[in-house]
């Protein structure tokens, strides 16, 4: 951080005189030292104020005068004066050269658009602190378990929200000097009633110190009280988002009552939109009610804990784990578990910040190109007005003098591009954020992103950059030579070897950056469009969904439940179009599948292995084309009063039943969200008989990998939130409307979810899609910047060498021999560069592996093609103003000689 | 006479006497920000002070580089006797124009 704050000082600095620089300079740097104590957002905002208003015109027009200071009396004569003339200059000879300015001008409006609204979600997103108080202090809180295998962790890692602590460990931890504030939640959903209309809505349950220890000032009214936190007067806060959809942000809201899950609570305060925890998407926290005590030695709640300041988090940890073991002698688990502590920044953008810093190193990649491009067309440019510079220094012009003067041009077309690239970004910014929160609901921050001071400064920072970067360097080699040798030069209508060279540079490093983001951009198209053909083991077409939650205000027993379940099916049955009908407690590659522990007969409960549980209808197999390996599925017999049966998944019966058959076993089904041990809890735990084995299917996510399974019938174990499957022939989408009709007709049923159900498996690639459609739009920029670079630089060789074309034609040579040999010069350096850079996207594909499914980083096929793509598009670029050179009459240009 | 004070001038000058240790960029700007709830930028304020001392009304110096400016020296402005004159020419005219505001709308 402390280096970008220096870097963009520094860059800043070369636009200020030097007279009294140094003591600006100086000032502005301990200044910002000051202003980075009250956070890293405040003193870019600070920064970005200083480098706006900074008079620099004043500055430089004082600076200019002589060292008695006497600045009025030189006046518009001095420095100020000689950068607007050198500026009206500019802009007089960019109007004459249209062509020039005008491909000058959107290279860099494409790439600073780019650049900008890349970095306004990094910034907004990354950058800038939480808004929670200590941020560095807190720290999520994840269960571990020593009897859990290698191959458990794994597991438990790629399934969500997996929480591991107990209230009873919360209390413990409490106690420890390390830590300050400890909290516990339970993110979950619960039914809403507003406007007597009832909706499931995402939220969470809370104890402890959940808003103490993130200290968010609520938009209206409070934080709970220490008494109603212990749940005897129910009280909630809710979101600014469902405060303002449902609500219509009425300031009067404080006090009223909601009714969750049918019970009335009290509205005390409404949280900004900017607190998103657990997670995002959370639109209500209610303390946990009294019956919640149950959870005293349940390990299922999610931990939050402050430590004190200047606690290491290791030996915290540490401390935690012991704490944890202490608590053997009431519930013997404990021996086994422990805690382990992620750092809420971590936790809050892991998900997003590979992806996001992927695709701001991929725009600065533009940004390069960009400016590699602008010095070729700066190089030519300055070719053009050897003779103009050889005047003026042969005059007696100044080397600083001649360097403002070619600079000029450069910074001003730099100017007017990168402002219409911010208006680019500006404009681009919202589709790109609505993209965004809509295709990952679970995008954090995306309203923190905005077009603000700090990214203003970068747009600004990265065009004077640019500008500077591509045409100092060319400037600085003219006003160094002599004017006889620029003269000449000039008359001759050449370019020197050395320019040429430089060129050839140019066009080679253009062609290698390219190919670096073509090739990671291929990488990653590959990788997603063999995600969308894998099998996933099942079959998702032809299906819609419906999920409903029951609750128990309502539908207090089970045989209710099961009555309530029966009707709805009947009903979606006589739905038109729809052909049958299924239900399950999960459904796979969706989200929400529950994990839970499974032992045999023979293994001791702490040897349990972790599976994924789903309770599913006889028909479910049917229905999703999931063969079914040996045994049989459910049927009639296994009701609530048959024998507790199970069917494996295949890989999950090889692991448990190595030898001898697993048809017939036993099966112990743990109902805890993590294994249980020492015989205390073995209540929850059901023995049900294997009586088939099916195929493996990718219950969890369709990236993931083949999951273990465990299936028992749902009439044997009601779920209150069934998810029903109608499969139709007609267009899915078109039953939709009938199926939440015939959820709905039961009174109290809570409608979850209604929808198509091969979309929301494939929407949780959403990521992977953003993120591949996002690179690949960057690298094919990045192309055509390359393209356009061959492009001006052939067409400005063709009219640079019309006097030696048409020799050569004169002396015999073909037209299209001379095509042919234009065409070659500009791609040798082009194939060259895409071959060094196809090398180096060998070695920075290695940042890409953990995006990547199906397929290897070293993927031939992707190398093959992006580098034959860019070698092809390089030669129609470099053909199309080459045949220009096939027009080249030889008379009329040894006449103009 | 080189001209009335403008506001800003009169600010700078003011936080300059006001200063306790020594008078130069960073701390005018806070004390400008704190004390008179103006914010300028630091570029203005050197600007403005070079302006003052054209007119004879400040002085400056090159102090000894100190730590967290990476390197750089603090420019040290002070008030000349002529920049006090100015100053209290500048009061007298605020005092006297207030002196003939009726009680009630003061």
């Amino acid at each position: 951080m402390s280096t970008l704050f220096r870097v963009v000082v520094a860059v800043w600095s070369a636009l200020l005189p030097s007279r009294r620089r140094d003591e600006l300079v100086g000032d502005v740097l301990e200044a910002l030292g000051h202003r980075r104590r009250a956070g890293a957002a405040k003193a870019w905002r600070w920064l970005a104020g200083e480098i706006v208003g900074t008079p620099y015109l004043s500055l430089w027009r004082r600076a200019s005068a002589d060292g008695t200071g006497r600045a009025r009396r030189t006046g518009w004569r001095g420095a100020g004066g000689r950068i607007s003339s050198d500026l009206r200059l500019a802009a007089r000879g960019l109007l004459r050269r249209k062509g020039y300015a005008g491909v000058a001008a959107l290279t860099l409006t494409l790439s600073v658009g780019a650049a900008t609204l890349i970095f306004s979600l990094f910034e907004g997103v990354l950058l800038r602190p939480l808004p929670y108080a200590d941020e560095a202090r807190l720290y999520r809180v994840y269960g571990t378990n020593a009897a859990w295998r290698d191959g458990d962790q794994d597991f438990l890692r790629r399934a969500w929200d997996h929480a591991g602590s107990s209230m009873a460990m919360m209390e413990a931890w409490a106690a420890l000097p390390q830590i300050e504030r400890v909290a516990a939640f339970q993110a979950g959903w619960a039914a809403l009633e507003i406007d007597g209309e009832r909706v499931q809505i995402a939220g969470s349950r809370i104890a402890g110190d959940f808003f103490s220890s993130l200290e968010v000032e609520p938009l209206l009214g409070r934080t709970p009280r220490r008494a109603e936190l212990d749940g005897h007067d129910p009280v909630v806060l809710i979101h600014e988002s469902l405060w303002t959809e449902r609500y219509g942000r009425d300031p009067d809201i404080i006090g009223r009552s909601l009714l969750v899950d049918g019970r009335p609570y009290t509205i005390v305060g409404v949280m900004p939109g900017a607190f998103a925890l657990p997670s995002v998407g959370q639109r209500w926290w209610a303390p946990f009610t009294a019956e919640w005590s149950a959870y005293d030695d349940a390990t299922v709640l999610g931990g939050l804990v402050k430590t004190a300041p200047g606690a290491d988090a290791e030996a915290t940890a540490a401390a935690m784990n012991a704490a944890v073991d202490g608590l053997a002698s009431r519930e013997p688990t404990y021996n086994v578990m422990g805690a382990r502590l992620v750092p809420l920044r971590d936790q809050v953008l892991g998900n997003v910040e590979e992806g996001l810093t992927l695709l701001f190193s991929a725009v600065l990649v533009v940004v390069l190109i960009a400016c590699v491009n602008l010095a070729n067309l700066v190089v030519a440019r300055g070719a053009g007005r050897l003779p103009e510079i050889a005047m003026r220094k042969a005059l007696g012009a100044g080397r600083g003098r001649l360097v403002a003067t070619m600079l000029s041009e450069v910074v001003l077309v730099c100017l007017v591009g990168g402002g219409l690239g911010v208006a680019l970004a500006a404009f681009a910014l919202h589709p790109t954020v609505s993209l965004l929160a809509e295709s990952m609901p679970d995008f954090p921050r995306t309203e923190a992103v905005a077009l603000n001071l700090e990214v203003m400064a970068f747009a600004l920072t990265v065009t004077m950059v640019t500008a500077l970067a591509a045409g100092l360097l060319p400037a600085l080699g003219a006003s160094r030579r002599a004017p006889w040798s620029l003269l000449r030069a000039g008359a001759r209508g050449g370019v020197s070897r050395r320019s040429r060279n430089v060129q050839r540079g140019f066009l080679a490093a253009e062609a290698g950056l390219a190919m670096l983001l073509l090739a990671g951009a291929g990488l990653l198209t590959r990788s997603l469009a063999r995600v969308f053909t894998l099998d996933p083991g099942f079959d998702s077409r032809g299906l819609a969904l419906v999920g409903v939650s029951l609750p128990e205000a309502e539908f207090a027993s089970d045989e209710e439940v099961r009555a309530a379940v029966d009707g709805i099916r009947t009903r979606i049955l006589g739905v038109p179009a729809v052909t049958g009908v299924t239900a399950a407690m999960s459904l796979p590659a969706r989200g929400g599948t529950t994990l839970g522990p499974l032992r045999t007969a023979t293994q001791p409960p702490e040897e349990a292995v972790l599976v994924a549980r789903n309770h599913v209808e006889p028909s479910y197999f049917d229905r999703l084309s999931i063969p079914v390996l040996r045994g049989r599925t459910f049927d009639e017999r296994d009701d609530a009063t048959g024998e507790p049966v199970a069917v494996l998944s295949a890989s999950l019966a090889t692991r448990l039943f190595a030898r001898g058959d697993p048809l017939g076993q036993l099966v112990y089904v743990g109902s805890g969200a993590i294994p249980v041990a020492g015989g205390t809890r073995t209540s929850t735990e059901t023995a049900a008989r294997v009586v088939g084995i099916v195929a493996d299917i990718r219950q969890l996510a369709l990236v993931s990998e083949e999951d273990p399974m465990v299936y028992r019938p749902l009439a044997q174990a009601q779920s209150r939130s069934p998810v029903f499957l109608a499969a139709t022939e007609a267009r899915v989408s078109d039953i939709l409307p009938g199926l939440r009709a015939a959820a709905s007709a039961t009174d109290g049923v809570v409608i979850t979810d209604v929808g198509v159900f091969r979309d929301q498996t494939l929407g949780l690639l959403a990521p992977l899609r953003v993120r591949t459609v996002l690179l690949a739009a960057l690298a094919a920029l990045a192309a055509a910047l390359a393209l356009v670079g061959v492009y001006g630089v052939v067409s400005y060789v063709v009219s640079e060498q019309t006097r030696e074309i048409g020799i050569r034609v004169a002396l015999g040579s073909m037209h299209r021999g001379e095509t042919r040999r234009v065409v070659r010069q500009a791609l040798g350096p082009s194939v060259v560069g895409a071959a060094f850079g196809m090398v180096a996207s060998l070695f920075a594909s290695r940042t890409l592996q953990s995006m990547m499914f199906e397929i290897g980083r070293l993927d031939p096929m992707t190398y093959a093609s992006t580098f034959s793509a860019l070698v092809l598009a390089a030669g129609a670029a470099a053909w199309l103003p080459a045949r220009r050179a096939a027009g080249v009459d030889p008379v009329e240009v040894l006449k103009g000689d | 006479m080189p001209g009335q004070l403008t506001d800003l001038e009169q600010l700078l000058l003011l936080a300059t006497l006001r200063q306790p240790a020594e008078a130069y960029g960073a701390a005018l700007q806070e004390d400008m920000e704190q004390n008179a709830s103006r914010h300028v930028s630091l570029g203005t304020i050197h600007l403005t002070m070079a302006r003052l001392e054209d007119r004879g009304l400040a002085e400056s110096r090159l102090g000894e580089p100190t730590g967290g400016r990476g390197g750089k020296a603090k420019r040290l402005y002070a008030v000349t006797e002529e920049g006090r004159r100015e100053l209290a020419r500048a009061r007298q005219i605020l005092e006297r124009m207030w002196a003939g505001v009726p009680q009630e709308a003061r």
